[in-house]
């Protein structure tokens, strides 16, 4: 039989048996929307919060040392922003009060100076990168130094004339670095030696391995001479809890797919049953095996179609409910498992009636 | 040419053998009545022609080729290509429109549906049923359905014909289109008509008589 023609027959059937076809189309539309409102859901819920976990302050390192240790070095600082498991590294002094150079006494707001890369830190928004000696101003430290542009200077408290800062600009603090958007930031010499270093890890499960690496760098005679917080049982954790929310979606998809298929099976089976003279007349009438198999699942696979269309749409707005977003692959997987449950599901009753005995339901006593 | 030889076919291992090792001849171009007493195998015998049950001694013989012992796939094709089958009562799909049962075999057998339709129409105005080519069975006669179960036995134009009391449930008036339309297809085609019957006004009909 040609395919367009069993096609054709198949559309036929289906329309037919209205009764099985709309039950196949209720069931796999009720699991589409089940799939996608439960496990969707929590899949997505999971994405989200692996996603939380991923943000820069999850897998920040910091290093502290006294600048007189001379531990924290430039060089070994510029040596660990080259391993490939980080991201940025910023150096910083210990923090001091400025004030307005033009307001001896007035307002103050704090001031660190950065070693390094000062785009690892901050974003520009205005003005230029400073060199070394020279400041950039945050929106809210500006406002609080009552500075009418972030152009002017700074100067420490205990004044001196040496310790006056040009500003040359305004800058937003980078995550995970927002406590710098209260102040303002210095450039420090090229060569100069930090206080504390700060290193973002490209993803959680690098901590461990960058901060091992960074031992290693900085090569401490005595372990004292370091303090470390690094995030280590954060990332664990993420792992612990992102197999445990996959293991649970898994588990949920498995037991909707099989409870459908096993309505699914049960459905096409007694509408076998019910078609037996029909199809015991077409295999009369020369259908072979094979399309009467094809028969059973085309038509079961065509009312499924229809109710992947109802139950995805119905799953969608569920979940649209739920202020969820869906990837559009998971829905489309979902649409294709839907589609494959049916036609494994059917495959056993059509194979049933393609094997039945024409002649018994033909006779006629 | 259809022809049996040996044929013997029994339903299970402890059941009545039927047909005692049959050999026979079904004359092409002629209407052969199956006839006996019920429980001789009348409509087993059309089924074991018709290539639905296999025999358990014996073969049948299409054109001196053994087509009962060939694998189901190709038993259908032969079915499907070389023989029309006529159910008692008419076996047609109340769902479809006459026109679509009658075209049925030809797509089993690989046609395409325009040349199934051509053949199908063609066969019925010769019937007189051109003008319900589109109802269904429920909105047509029983004599009318029979008819276009005539047309569906013939549309793949079939070497052979089986019809399995195909007057059993007509009056005379409606018994005679359905036997006149079966023997004109044999004589005018040169097919082998073979009709399982017990009525006598069938078997005083046919050419030829088998009794089982």
């Amino acid at each position: 039989m040609r395919a367009t023609e069993l096609l054709r027959a198949a559309t036929r059937s289906a329309l037919a048996s209205r009764t099985s076809s709309l039950l196949i189309v209720i069931l796999v539309a009720a699991m589409c929307a089940s799939v996608l409102a439960t496990v969707g859901r929590s899949s997505a819920a999971q994405r989200d919060v692996l996603a939380r976990w991923e943000q820069a302050g999850a897998r920040t390192l910091t290093i502290g040392s006294p600048e007189s240790s001379g531990l924290l070095t430039s060089a070994a600082l510029d040596q660990i922003r080259r391993l490939s498991t980080v991201e940025r590294a910023i150096g910083t002094l210990l923090p001091q009060d400025v004030t307005p150079a033009s307001v001896p006494g007035g307002p103050s707001v704090p001031s660190w100076t950065l070693v390094g890369d000062m785009s690892d830190a901050v974003e520009l928004i205005t003005g230029r990168w400073p060199l070394p000696g020279e400041a950039l101003v945050s929106a809210q430290a500006q406002r609080s130094l009552g500075m009418d542009s972030p152009f002017g200077a700074v100067a420490r408290i205990t004044s001196k004339t040496e310790d006056e800062w040009p500003v040359v600009g305004l800058f937003r603090a980078r995550e995970p670095f927002t406590d710098l958007d209260g102040g303002v930031v210095i450039a420090g010499a090229p060569h100069a030696t930090s206080s504390t270093l700060q290193v973002v890890a490209t993803h959680p499960e690098a901590v461990k391995t960058t901060t091992a690496a960074i031992v290693s760098i900085i090569a401490p005679q005595q372990v004292s001479d370091l303090a470390l917080d690094a995030p280590l049982t954060l990332a664990e954790l993420r792992g612990e809890v992102a197999g445990d929310l996959g293991d649970l979606a898994r588990l949920l998809l498995i037991a909707v797919l099989a409870l459908g298929g096993l309505l699914i099976t049960v459905v096409v089976f007694a509408d076998v049953l019910i078609r037996r003279a029909d199809l015991g007349r077409r295999r009369a009438l020369g259908a072979t095996r094979t399309t009467i198999v094809w028969l059973v699942l085309i038509r079961a696979a065509l009312a499924a179609t229809i109710g992947v269309v109802v139950g995805t749409t119905i799953g969608l707005i569920v979940v649209r409910q739920m202020s969820v977003t869906i990837p559009l692959d998971f829905i489309l997987a979902v649409g294709v498992l839907a589609l494959l449950t049916t036609a494994a599901a059917t495959f056993i009753p059509a194979t049933f009636a393609a094997t039945r005995d024409p002649v018994r339901v033909l006779r006629t006593p | 040419m259809l022809s049996v030889e040996g044929l013997s076919f029994r339903y299970n291992a402890g059941a009545e053998e039927l047909f005692d090792g049959l050999t026979h001849t079904f004359t092409p171009g002629a209407v052969t009545a199956l006839t006996g007493p019920s429980g001789r195998g009348k409509s087993t015998l059309l089924y074991v022609l018709g290539l639905m049950l296999t025999p358990s001694q014996g073969q049948v013989e299409l054109d001196g080729i053994n087509v009962s012992a060939l694998p189901d796939r190709d038993r259908s094709r032969v079915r499907a290509t070389r023989i029309g089958f006529v159910f008692q009562d008419s076996v047609l799909d109340p769902a479809l429109p006459m026109i679509e049962s009658v075209i049925e075999p030809a797509l089993y057998a690989g046609w395409g549906s325009a040349p199934a339709r051509t053949a199908a129409l063609g066969l019925l105005e010769r019937l007189g049923l051109a003008d319900r080519a589109h109802h269904r069975p429920g909105e047509i006669s029983g004599g009318q359905a029979q008819r276009a179960a005539v047309c569906r036995a013939l549309v793949t134009d079939p070497v052979v014909v089986l019809a399995d009391e195909p007057t059993g449930n007509l009056d005379r008036d409606n018994a005679q289109v359905v036997l006149d339309a079966l023997a004109a297809s044999a004589q005018t085609e040169g097919r082998s008509v073979v009709i399982a019957t017990h009525d006598p006004f069938v078997i005083d009909f046919a050419d030829q008589v088998l009794t089982l």
